[in-house]
């Protein structure tokens, strides 16, 4: 699964188009509940939610080079960990639970980490993608199978989240409190990816061994980006729990992992807001597609997608974003350097 | 879409005048492929109460949820045609939950948040079930009625159950099945919560009545190796086989029990999910002698049930038959009972509803009449046990009046 | 002063050995050529000096540390630096975003994070880019540069971290007589900072820049010493044309 390119825009970009759609969804989004009905406030909730997961997948595989299909596992578990918190210590502070989701998310990661990526030989993406793979299938079989976390049912009938005596309830509260930490992790990414870390990145997904020579402890930085992937996919998995009122296998399965992957790459994988456009998209369509098509509707959204990745590899947000925006540049800090109009023409 | 159908304000004449005409169509069309809107047929004074279905329609419980879809559009049809309720048309908003529970919880969100409806029906696995409750129960503030046969132990306020409990499928059946197999049972089973709760169920049940339980085991639903477990079985002298294990596996744990000679040396073999539709799995030499216990089978040949059995026929065909495995049979007891409940509350509002509902009875049903047990939220129900011969289920007891579901005390 | 002893190296492939005892000095400010008929193992040594192969046998010494067992970024910021034999510049990235992906090689990943030295390095970039005479693309995308601009770059990105000893692997492969000069002229002036170890065809090339060289064949040193005299070995000399 590699990342295209079209290296004959090689000029700079005359226009960026990405921080106007930034703004526009950032808009959209914080008076939307003004005009929507409740319903659609809890889906754009949910949404903001699935984004934020699809935004840790985004970092890992369209930042860092990492194929990791086993995101959901973080968010699963972050997921129940915090549910067996709050119905087992009876403990429903935000404060404590998504701080305590985020870290959850930190562990397992990590221990993924060492057993898939990091040691001495760079593993292969298929490798990669196998291993997390394998490892979200494990521990959904094993969630599945233990009663003490509800087996296959899991744990249902979760408490509202609180903030002091108030409850979180989901609705207007929720929307806004799950906005504000798409908006927040989102501006924290947007920060690493356009900082000089955001360069050794770029120099990680396109020629891992080659900037080793250079001196870079490549696999330092792998573990750091899947860990803080793993952080993001934890503080999700644990919104998510008490938004939807239950936790479930299916929390932590290769199933959403692998839905993850088609949200980013759908949306734009490595352009941070195409994650967010393309959870929403899916979503959208998924839920309208099976209003009007009882029987039929997963073969149409599947069609869909195959049809995107085919043709549009780069996502959706390839029909606005020229690559170079997407891989942009990380020089000088002023960055007005004309570009050089009589070498356009490869060699 | 029809978005002028959403509204729940009263309707033109006009207005009136189109969905009658649109509704007398999507009534004959049989469920698929249309609009998920059912609208009460005719002219009507009021405004429709709104019932919500929300059933997997599609993916690998499909075969249980189509069932539950068109019995409740048949007897809510049933209801307008003789009046509605309180005056008032039904109007059935149903929705698949796809067998994904992270999908059907956003389904059920619509339904209670912008439907708005007045109450759910619906589920059919115990994860679908946890995974919806708390949206339409706690968050919706909506009455939730769940109608399939399970494992019990679900005592969600507002949360009413109107299938068959473990012992209503074992205070009977096993000491039957202690008379016309044996004292020794093996316990085989598909690994997730309902076979193990039941199973620790049917042992109490099995050891009360001067039984023994030679073996239990768990294997995954796909797993089709079972020589070990059959070995075992034929070589401890087991007398009846309460097999728990689901499709796909059960296929080849039937199929290589028999080849082994289970049946010809006398054993018997029993199943409690197992309904007219099960009966299509394997073919009928492997499970001749089959004995299953559930709250109806066709042959129980009542003439309420037998009615019922014609029109849902004439309506839909025969390859999804109204049968008590798929929860069909619970869905029309579940109407029914809200029906009666409304009535009595003279209201649509949960607390009263759910007040009435907490004894609410019906005279008529397929294999007769049942009862909500005060206090509990579930149904006491008669239970019969039929036995499969030649490809067919024949009724070998009934109950003794209305059993107990034992839940929730 | 010796920069860089390898004693006994040894490589095996399986069946084929490819390094068979091999022993190679370079000293300081020194350009040492290692040139030999093809599959003589130049390569091989290099790798093996630089940290993409490991040795079965055998120990480098650099800067009197053993960096036998060192991984290739441990090796590089102790001052050894490998330009690949393919052109590897980062395609996707400009000229500019190449090189400074070099130069901060040294940063702390914190460091890295707050773009501590994103102004700091900006004369060092633009003075790299004219020394290797790339100022003229200095937006460009890396992958769209002509292959000797290519190599260029990878020669600049090599020498960004102020190496001790430069490794190259067939600099001037492909380019055209033309670029060879100019590579010529670009490496030159480097030698009063830093060493080179250089694999090399041409051996014209070798002969105008290296000022000692060292003769590989079939695994084996056949010759090592000052250029002049290892030109004129009559061994050399059998060795090229047994495999002409």
């Amino acid at each position: 699964m590699s990342q295209s390119t079209d290296l004959s825009a090689s000029s700079l970009p005359l226009r960026k188009v990405i921080p106007w759609l930034e703004l526009a969804i950032l808009g959209a989004s914080l008076i939307l509940p003004a005009f929507a009905d409740d319903f659609w406030t809890l889906f754009l909730t949910r949404v903001f939610i699935l984004g934020l997961l699809a935004l840790s997948f985004d970092l890992v595989w369209g930042y860092a080079g990492i194929l990791s299909f086993g995101q959901a596992l973080f968010f699963g578990m972050a997921g129940y960990c915090t549910a067996l918190i709050a119905t087992k210590l009876d403990i429903t502070s935000v404060l404590v639970l998504l701080p305590a989701a985020g870290l959850v998310g930190l562990i397992v990661s990590l221990i993924l980490a060492f057993i898939v990526i990091l040691g001495r030989r760079v593993p292969t993406t298929v490798f990669v993608a196998l291993g997390t793979l394998t490892g979200s299938y494990v521990v959904e079989r094993l969630a599945r199978g233990w009663s003490y976390v509800g087996g296959q049912n899991g744990i249902p009938s979760l408490p509202r989240l609180t903030l002091g005596s108030h409850e979180i309830a989901e609705g207007v509260w929720f929307y806004y409190m799950a906005l504000g930490m798409l908006v927040g992790v989102y501006v924290v990414l947007k920060f690493l990816t356009r900082s000089q870390l955001g360069l050794v990145l770029a120099g990680i997904r396109q020629h891992e061994t080659r900037i080793t020579f250079f001196g870079y402890r490549v696999q330092h930085v792998k573990g750091i980006i899947f860990a803080l992937a793993g952080i993001i996919a934890g503080l999700a998995g644990g919104m998510y729990a008490f938004h939807e009122g239950y936790v479930g296998p299916g929390q932590l399965s290769p199933v959403l992992s692998t839905q993850v992957v088609l949200y980013v790459l759908f949306g734009g994988v490595g352009t941070l807001i195409g994650a967010v456009v393309g959870a929403g998209v899916i979503e959208y369509l998924s839920f309208m597609l099976s209003e009007q098509y009882q029987r039929l509707w997963p073969i149409f959204l599947g069609l869909l997608l195959l049809v995107i990745i085919m043709f549009r590899p780069t996502g959706l947000i390839g029909f606005l974003v020229s690559s170079r925006e997407r891989i942009g540049s990380f020089g000088r800090p002023g960055d007005a350097a004309p570009a050089h109009e009589a070498d356009k023409n490869p060699p | 879409m029809k978005n002028d159908d959403r509204s729940s304000r009263p309707l033109s004449a006009s207005r009136r005048r189109f969905l009658q005409r649109t509704s007398l169509l999507t009534g004959t069309i049989a469920l698929g492929g249309g609009s998920y809107l059912y609208n009460p047929k005719g002219v009507w004074a009021a405004d429709p109460i709104k019932v919500g279905i929300a059933t997997d329609l599609t993916g690998a419980i499909s075969w249980g949820g189509i069932p539950n879809s068109q019995v409740a559009k048949m007897v809510i049809d049933q209801i307008n045609q003789s009046g509605g309720l309180l005056g008032r048309p039904l109007q059935m908003i149903l929705e698949d939950t796809a067998t994904n529970e992270q999908l059907a919880v956003t389904k059920v969100r619509k339904l209670v948040t912008q439907d708005k409806v007045d109450v759910v029906f619906g589920g059919i696995t115990s994860s679908m079930r946890n995974a919806i409750k708390d949206t339409i129960v706690n968050r919706g503030k909506t009455l939730y009625i769940y109608p399939q046969l399970y494992e019990g132990k679900e005592c969600t306020p507002y949360l009413f159950c109107t299938g068959p409990t473990p012992a209503q499928q074992c205070d009977t059946f096993i000491p039957w099945l202690i008379k016309n197999g044996g004292k020794k049972f093996y316990l085989p089973s598909a690994d997730y919560v309902w076979p193990h709760t039941l199973n620790a169920y049917a042992r109490n049940v099995i050891v009360k009545n001067g039984g023994e339980v030679i073996g239990e085991e768990y294997f995954p639903v796909d797993h089709n190796e079972y020589s070990a477990t059959v070995n075992k079985i034929m070589s401890s002298g087991v007398n009846v086989v309460f097999n728990t294990t689901i499709p796909p596996g059960v296929a080849a744990f039937f199929k290589q029990l028999n080849e082994a000679g289970f049946q010809k040396k006398g054993g018997r073999l029993a199943c409690v999910y197992y309904d007219e539709n099960a009966l299509g799995i394997t073919p009928a030499h492997e499970i001749e002698g089959l004995a299953s216990c559930l709250d109806y089978f066709k042959a129980v040949n009542d003439p309420f049930g037998n009615q019922l059995q014609a029109e849902y026929g004439k309506l839909f065909g025969d390859k999804l038959l109204f049968t008590a495995g798929s929860g069909a049979t619970g869905m029309y007891r579940g109407i029914k009972l809200w029906e009666a409940a409304v009535k009595e509350a003279k209201s649509v509002k949960r607390e009263p509803v759910a007040a009435a509902l907490d004894h609410a009875k019906i005279s008529d049903g397929p294999g007769g009449g049942c009862e909500m047990v005060p206090g509990t939220r579930h149904v006491k129900m008669n239970m019969f046990t039929a036995v499969s011969k030649g490809g067919k289920y024949e009724i070998v007891e009934k109950s003794n009046g209305p059993v107990m579901p034992g839940e929730c005390a | 002063m010796k920069l860089l002893e390898a004693h006994s190296i040894t490589k095996v492939y399986g069946a084929l050995t490819a390094l068979n005892g091999v022993d190679l000095t370079v000293r300081e400010n020194e350009f040492h050529g290692l040139i030999g008929p093809n599959g003589s193992g130049k390569s091989t040594l290099l790798k093996c000096i630089a940290g993409a192969e490991l040795p079965n046998a055998g120990t480098i010494g650099f800067l009197g540390a053993d960096i036998g067992r060192a991984a290739p970024a441990e090796r590089s910021r102790a001052g050894l630096s490998l330009k690949f034999q393919i052109a590897s510049v980062l395609p996707e990235l400009s000229v500019y975003d190449n090189i400074l992906l070099a130069l901060q090689a040294q940063d702390s990943l914190v460091r890295l994070l707050f773009s501590g030295s994103r102004r700091a390095l900006d004369k060092q970039v633009t003075r790299t880019l004219a020394q290797f005479r790339l100022a003229s693309r200095i937006n460009d995308l890396a992958g769209v540069l002509s292959h000797g601009e290519q190599q260029w770059l990878e020669i600049a990105m090599a020498l960004a971290g102020n190496p001790k000893l430069l490794l190259l692997d067939e600099p001037t492969a492909g380019m055209s007589a033309q670029e060879r000069r100019a590579t010529g002229e670009l490496l030159a002036p480097i030698k009063q900072i830093c060493s080179l170890l250089i694999v090399e065809h041409d051996l014209d090339f070798i002969k105008d820049i290296c000022d000692s060289l060292t003769v590989l064949d079939q695994g084996q040193v056949v010759a090592s010493g000052p250029t002049d005299e290892v030109q004129n070995s009559e061994k050399v000399r059998e060795a090229y044309l047994s495999h002409a």
